[in-house]
Formats: structure tokens, sequence, C-alpha cells
């Protein structure tokens, strides 16, 4: 992994918009089943290659797949590629394992989380968004994923090809490759055991499982981006927890990560971890500088998080208080999927150079909040936005490295 | 006009999100169908006794009345004027919008703009422009005033528009000139303002257009866009002249759609125009992706002697609640340069710029205030401890 040697490079965390040819096969998403399709499969190639390409022309330096054989799910793609996971009836008399998506926030914002408000863009009501409640899958309701057998990754064959797409587009080009696997928390942690002793065996089989993907994309010489929002998002699923708690299940979360990462060169990996990036008020968001601490624990070269959106930008001020370890980066988020309005270059610049002042600015590479490309209103704002990207960060690196 | 003095105070830009009860019946009144009068004046009346004490409650220092008694920010000026009519066959385009409206064609064929991209009905000026409906500001003033009695609010402000604002989307058919043409909007303006000034409030006069009509004129030449806007700027002085300074608040913003706005003016461009204005404080939008980093601006630019800055502080351009951190950071930003006397945090923007127009959802509009306060009351015991 290059670090930012005598300029500010420039990455993003993940999904970028896809083209027409692969969205009419899986309905832009709502249809994921139709990316297992040969079809969707064989038009793969030509979508990777394409989305360096345009990467690369851009000047973005660590480039990825778009996610395009995610086919738009960051995290449902992994069920697809591990076995030991079926669907069982709901059942109403159970309770469930934990609290839902941004609990801490329904509790204080009932009225806005009944009005199905957070499911769309970023703006009111006559503003189209990406889903709306009925287009949310019914199915979930009445049923539920449960670990019913042993957790193994089977997904060799899809991860080798997500590689062998990747590395024909980047050849030539002078750009670094990642690609994104699921964290084990935000595989398992969700899901009730059926099978494994206690939850601890069951969450170290799945961190075997992850490694597996993990691996496979360090082998390749590729950088991992481990995605795991659960560090952060846990929170809300534990909404009667005190930050003692937290820190305590947080440290033992980093017990299964590192696990997951043993024996992996940590040179190629790179940590993300965010919010949600549902648009909400996030006001009950973990705060970082409880957390912080215990993030920088994670054996990885490179921390990838979420800055640049209201309830978050002020953090910089963390890195005052707790040290960034010796050899590890940040990729903060400069650029947000929170608003429509393309952020300024000026304000990109400002951002990185108040992260390179505190950390050093070899350590310091632009990034977005979370992955992009579905969660503004159209594609030409993601691609506005990431110009500005670049653009700020060749600003920052000439205020940074001016004689 | 009240300054921050021992701790920042806090206002924000006007439009306030209507209760539902009002949205109904305005809406009848506006499409001009059979409404119940007397049900509209007194749940008008009501709503606005009811916003007051929530932004009280919430507190916030100098306060509205919502912008209630509208049906829009800029264009409820036209029921109160003579000598417009609109043509709905005639449309206008949008150009205020600027070249956004190209570099993101699919974007707006989409987005909330969708409908109105093509054009809006041309307001045309087909007679003498008056101010002939005195009874809604008396209305209005009585209201607000009603509704701050028993509430202990440092003071209150009430919108009215900027001659560069009215009819945006007008044409003149009647004035053998542009500039007889908008003193006479001026003209007609200054009636409000007065009615405003005579009520004790402090008159907040909002001019969007004047930030959003740059992109589109300077690129009909770089002289273009300044003679239209100084002609403006000059016609609001007139149009003020009598009230004094300390009494007067003017609110510049970039538009408050939730679109890209790569296209907007630099504020570095338009700043010598805002000065000129005879007001005592400015409130500019400053909280949001596009515009945050021209706290800057301020590093080169002297806010003049006994002049207040009200920046935008929290944005209704996002659903995200501002982190009380950050607004202190960002008050803090300001006051360092303009001096923490000069500076009262605001808002970007109104969060219902029509009656209909609901820019976030109303809980998150009323935390975004609430983490306003907090935040101020964080710089402030960092600048006056």
């Amino acid at each position: 992994m290059r670090n930012s040697k005598d300029r500010i490079l420039v990455s993003h965390a993940g999904n970028l918009p896809r083209p027409p040819y692969l969205d009419e096969l899986i309905e832009s998403g709502l249809r994921r089943e139709g990316s297992h399709s040969p079809e969707y499969n064989s038009r793969l190639p030509r979508a990777v290659k394409e989305i360096v390409q345009r990467q690369a022309e851009l000047g973005i330096d660590i480039v990825n797949d778009g996610e395009y054989a995610k086919a738009g799910s960051y995290g449902g793609y992994m069920q697809e590629r591990v076995t030991g996971y079926a669907s069982v009836p709901a059942d109403a008399a159970r309770p469930p394992k934990r609290a839902g998506t941004a609990e801490r926030d329904r509790r204080q914002f009932p009225g806005f989380y009944g009005s199905g408000l957070w499911f769309s863009g970023s703006g009111g009501p006559i503003r189209p968004g990406f889903a709306t409640l009925t287009e949310v899958r019914q199915g979930a309701l009445r049923e539920t994923r449960a670990c019913t057998g042993p957790v193994k990754y089977t997904g060799q064959a899809a991860v080798n090809a997500d590689i062998a797409n990747l590395k024909a587009a980047i050849a030539g080009k002078d750009v670094e490759g990642y690609i994104a696997a699921l964290g084990p928390l935000s595989l398992g942690a969700g899901i009730r055991n059926e099978h494994y002793a206690s939850e601890d065996e069951y969450l170290m089989a799945v961190a075997d499982a992850c490694r597996e993907e993990y691996k496979a994309i360090t082998d390749a010489g590729f950088i991992v981006q481990v995605d795991e929002p659960e560090f952060c998002t846990s929170w809300m699923f534990y909404p009667d927890w005190d930050v003692s708690q937290y820190r305590q299940y947080l440290e033992h979360a980093v017990e299964i990560l590192n696990y997951s990462l043993r024996g992996l060169p940590e040179e190629l990996i790179r940590f993300h971890t965010c919010w949600g990036s549902g648009h909400r008020p996030h006001v009950n968001d973990i705060e970082l500088k409880h957390i912080a601490d215990i993030l920088v624990k994670i054996k990885a070269r490179q921390y990838s998080i979420e800055a640049a959106n209201v309830r978050h930008d002020h953090e910089y001020h963390v890195w005052e208080e707790v040290r960034l370890p010796e050899g590890r980066m940040l990729m903060p988020g400069v650029i947000a999927h929170a608003t429509d309005l393309v952020e300024h270059p000026e304000l990109v610049a400002e951002r990185l150079v108040r992260y390179a002042e505190r950390v050093g600015r070899e350590n310091v590479q632009a990034g977005t909040d979370c992955g992009i490309g579905s969660r503004v209103g159209h594609e030409e704002v993601v691609w506005a936005k990431l110009a500005a990207m670049v653009e700020g960060a060749r600003i920052a690196s000439e205020k940074l490295w001016r004689k | 006009m009240k300054r921050s003095q021992g701790r920042f105070l806090t206002t924000h830009v006007g439009s306030l999100i209507r209760p539902p009860e009002l949205v109904a019946l305005a809406k009848s009144k506006a499409q001009g169908k059979a409404y119940d009068a007397a049900a509209y004046e007194q749940t008008l009346r009501h709503a606005v006794a009811e916003v007051v004490r929530k932004q009280h409650e919430t507190g916030i220092d100098i306060v509205n009345d919502g912008e209630f008694g509208k049906s829009s920010w800029a264009n409820y000026i036209l029921e109160r004027l003579s000598g417009f009519e609109v043509r709905p066959d005639r449309l206008q385009p949008l150009v205020w919008l600027g070249r956004d409206r190209d570099r993101f064609r699919e974007f707006f064929e989409q987005a909330e703009m969708r409908g109105v991209v093509k054009g809006a009905p041309a307001e045309v000026c087909t007679g003498p422009i008056r101010y002939v409906d005195h009874e809604s500001i008396r209305r209005d003033a009585r209201n607000l005033a009603a509704a701050l009695e028993g509430q202990n609010v440092a003071e209150a402000f009430f919108t009215t528009v900027a001659p560069a604002s009215t009819a945006y989307n007008g044409v003149n058919e009647y004035y053998a000139t542009e500039e007889e043409y908008v003193f006479a909007i001026a003209e007609a303006l200054r009636e409000e303002y007065r009615a405003v000034h005579q009520a004790g409030f402090l008159v907040q006069v909002d001019d969007a257009l004047l930030a959003n009509m740059y992109d589109h004129l300077v690129q009909e030449g770089p002289e273009s866009y300044r003679r239209w806007a100084q002609l403006r700027v000059d016609a609001l002085n007139h149009a003020l002249e009598g009230i004094p300074e300390d009494r007067v608040r003017y609110h510049i913003c970039f538009g408050s759609w939730h679109v890209p706005h790569v296209s907007d003016a630099p504020l570095e461009a338009i700043i010598d125009l805002i000065l000129q204005v005879k007001a005592g404080a400015y409130s500019i939008e400053a909280a949001n992706a596009r515009h945050e980093h021209e706290w800057q601006l301020w590093e080169r630019t002297k806010l003049p002697e006994g002049k207040i800055l009200i920046p935008g502080i929290v944005t209704h351009h996002t659903l995200t609640v501002e982190h009380p951190e950050l607004v202190a950071q960002r008050i803090e930003r300001f006051a360092r340069l303009v001096g923490p006397e000069n500076l009262i945090a605001g808002t970007d923007c109104g969060f219902a710029q029509a009656a209909a127009i609901q820019r976030v959802h109303p809980s998150i509009m009323w935390a975004k205030l609430a983490s306003l306060v907090e935040g101020a009351q964080i710089a402030s015991r960092r600048f006056w401890k």
C-alpha cells in the first residue's frame, strides 16, 4: 500500500454507479438474484474495465471494481459465498437477537422513522428516493436468517473472478487496486447461532470463513478493504448499553477481527467502518472519541472512517488525544453521500489539511464517508463529488508540500 | 439590534415547517377553492403562537412567526402588489439555476425540480406596481406581537422580500426602462418594510436572487451581472431609506433546493454588493458542503464597523443533525475573524420556502435548532470564560 509520500493520494469507500447494461439485469439493485446469472457475469469484465478506466482518468489513485459483483449489497453478497445459514420462519414469541438499525434514533424520532423518509435521498417529501417503504422486502418480516450448520467459505470461484476482472482492468495503469470484503461482525453478529456450542465459537468460525476471502484478495496482491460498519453501528443494536459496556464489546470484536486477519500482510489491509449510510438524524451515533483507541488495535495498515458529514466532521480533534500508531494511515471521508450538494474542493482541502496536521501528511489519504454510488440523487452527482475530492486533494497537497 | 454579549445569540433565517392543518387551509386558499376564512385566520393565529413558544422553548434568541402568514418566501408579495399577472402559457427558463441545469441534466429531470426545469409561468408586469394589500402585513404583525406576549425572547424579526427577488420569473411589459421597473418594485416594497419596522420588529430582507443570478449573467460577460445586481442593490437601499440600519437584516443564500450547487456564485465575487446594503446584519449561508469553506473569506474581507454577521451554522441540506461540537467549531471559526460580539449563529436558509415544502422532517428541523443552541452554549463558554 503506497503512502502519501509527496502528495495526498485519493481513493473511496467502495460502491460506484453501475452501467445500465448491468442495472437492467438486477432492476437497479432491487432484484439482486439477477446478478447470479451467467449473463450478468459475462458483462462484468467490460463493466469493471470501464469503471477502473473512469476512476483512473478522474485521478483516483487506489481504485476498485465498483463493487459490481456485489450488485448493490455490500453485505448480502457474502450470504451467497458461505455455507451454514438458512432462512427460518420468524418466531414472534422469540425476541430478536438484538435491536434493529438506528434503534436509539428511532426512539427519539418516531415521527421521522414512521414517515419512511429515511429510505429516501437527502431531500424532502417531493424528492424521489432510492427505496420506499413498499419496496423494502416484505419477506424480511416473515423470515429470519439463522446459523444452522458449519459456516464455511465457498466463494473461491466468485472471489477469483473478482480478482481476475480487476487485474485485467488495472493492467498497465499506474494505480493500486482494492476489493471490499465483508467483516466478520457484519456477516455474523446479527444472526442467531443455532449450531455452534457458544456464540464465541460461532463468531470465530465466521471469522475463519471471512479470512478465506481476505486471503484470496491479498494473495493476488490487492488491498482488501474489510467492510465492518458494525464496529460503530452495534451501538444502535444494543440501545441500553452504556459506553463502558460498548467498549467491552468492541475489545472482544477486535479479537475476532484480528483473528480473521491473522497471518495476512498488514500492508494490504484497509479497515472501513462507518455509522450507517442511511439519510437520518444520526444524533445517537457512538462518538469516535469513545472508540478510537480500540479501533487502532485492529491490525490494518489503514483505517477508512466517515468524517465528512455534519455528525462526524468535528471529530478530527480525536487524533490529538488518540495517537495513530506508527505505520498506520487514515482515510477520513472528505466527501459525503449525506447531501446532494457537491463539496467545494476548498472544503475538501481544508478537511485533509486538518488531518495531515494531526497524523502527518504522509499518513492521510482522501476517501469518501461510505460507498457513494447509490446514495446520492444521481450518478452525475457521484462523479462531480469524486472530481471535487481529486481537486481538493491537489489543493491540499500544494499547501502541505509547499516549500 | 441585540448583539452577542457574554454569549452567542442564536436565530434562524425565517421559514419554519407549518403544521398540517395550516398547510391544508393554505392550500385551498392558494388554489382559489372555497375555504373557511375564519378557520384559516384562527388556525394561523394559533400556529404562530405555538411556533414562537417552541422557538423560545428550544432556546432561540431572535425569533419570528415562521413565515406562516405567507404562501412562500418571495412570491407571496405578488398577492400583495398590483401590476402583475401570471401567464401559465408563457414559460420563463429558470436561469437562476445557472449552469447546474446543463451540468446535471439527468439529475434535474428526476430530482425535486422535475416539472419545473422546463420553465415557470412568467409573472408579467402589465400595469403600475403598488402595494395594495395592507391588511395581510398588519395581521401578520398582530399575530407575531400577540405570540410574543409573555415570551421572554431577546428580539423578533420579520421576513420580507428584496426587489431583486420580487417576481423572479418576471417580465416587464409596462415600464419604459428596467430601472423604472425595479424602482417601482422598491417603492412598493418600502411600504411593507416600514410596516414591519413600525410594528417594532427587525426587518429581514430576503434576497436569494442576488446570488442566484450570478452564474447565468456572468456567461453574458463580466459586467452583465454587476450591472443587474448594482441596480437592485441601489433600489433596495432606496426602499430602506428612513429605517435605521440597526433594525435591518439582509439575508443572502444560494438557493435552498437540494441540488449539486456547483454553479453557485463564489461569495467572494458578490460580497462587496452584499455589504453595500444598508443593513445592520448580514445573514449568509455557510453550513453546507458548497459554502462551508467560505468562512476563510473573512480573513481577507473586513466586516464593516458596527455590523453583525449571521452565518449559517446548521443547514436544511442534510437530514443528519449537526453535532453540537461542529456547531461550536463553526461559530469559533467565524468569531475569531469578525469578533464574538459581531456574530450571531443562524441557519443556512429557511426550512419551508413555501407552504407545502418541507426541507427536512419537522422533528429534524427542531433537533437542528436545538443543536444550534447547544453548540452556541459550548462556544460561548470558550469565548467568554
